[in-house]
């Protein structure tokens, strides 16, 4: 996708064009997120809790280490970005992990509940290379 | 709704696989929470989602005429759209029930922001408001 995106449409494009560095690679991190349950349903628990995005043994790629979980996730960061992303694959929950070159991450959620519908789960926190 | 391939099949296939028909999708955003999550007011925003069932490309159309190209994929009860740029990601899910949530991690400035949207969909496949592009 080479358009902005979103509710913020253009702006948020024209200054990812400011020149921060590209931000795609597969250094292994160590996030620390805090859930934001603000204006979220009653099932949001406030939390804090750690993922690892770093090979694992006899596997290809990275992955999301959390909670007992392992799940596969794609880097999705486009050319010249100024956020990295991952993004899990194979993996009933869609999960997106966004870092800013900060170091300032947001980790997203999503899953189908029966009964209540689609659920999201917004955790803000910090990120730093393995 | 046909679920057409497993989570298994999509964990080895590893990248937005082609599925066997064109799904579409007009949602409209009934509320958008700007202010990191929080922060909720009353919107009316359409969006069309489409799977393109040949490609394999999840495909987006925001505010009627703002067209953008991604990955979907399937759950148990759920399609889930992915979208990505230079600036950040966005994700949205759709439930078979017709309800959505649309979220979205980007940076802005120095700041990183998170944003959600909340609406509800109706399923077009192959009705007069879409399915076969």
């Amino acid at each position: 996708m080479t358009r902005a995106g979103g509710i913020i449409g253009a702006a948020a494009a024209t200054l990812a064009m400011a020149g921060l560095p590209a931000m795609a690679d597969t250094v292994p991190l160590l996030c620390l997120f805090t859930t934001d349950c603000a204006g979220q349903d009653d099932g949001c628990l406030p939390d804090t809790f750690t993922i690892e995005i770093a090979p694992i043994d006899h596997e290809a790629g990275l992955w999301f280490t959390y909670d007992g979980i392992s799940a596969p996730v794609r880097d999705v960061t486009p050319t010249d970005a100024m956020t990295r992303s991952n993004i899990t694959l194979g993996h009933a929950d869609r999960e997106a992990v966004t870092m800013f070159d900060t170091g300032e991450a947001i980790h997203n959620r999503q899953f189908y509940q029966p009964g209540r519908g689609p659920v999201q789960r917004t955790a803000f926190g910090q990120c730093e290379a393995l | 709704m046909k679920h057409i391939l497993t989570t298994a099949a999509l964990a080895t296939l590893m990248a937005a696989p082609a599925m066997a028909q064109d799904r579409t999708y007009e949602c409209t955003m009934n509320e958008a929470c700007r202010q990191n999550g929080g922060g909720c007011v009353a919107e009316d925003i359409p969006y069309n989602f489409t799977l393109n069932a040949t490609t394999g490309i999840g495909e987006m159309e925001q505010r009627e005429g703002n067209f953008f190209d991604g990955e979907v994929f399937e759950s148990d009860g759920a399609m889930h759209f992915f979208f990505s740029n230079t600036a950040g990601v966005e994700l949205g899910t759709i439930t078979d029930a017709g309800r959505i949530i649309y979220t979205g991690n980007m940076a802005l400035g120095d700041n990183l922001i998170h944003y959600r949207l909340n609406g509800t969909c109706t399923e077009t496949t192959g009705g007069a408001g879409g399915g076969s592009k």
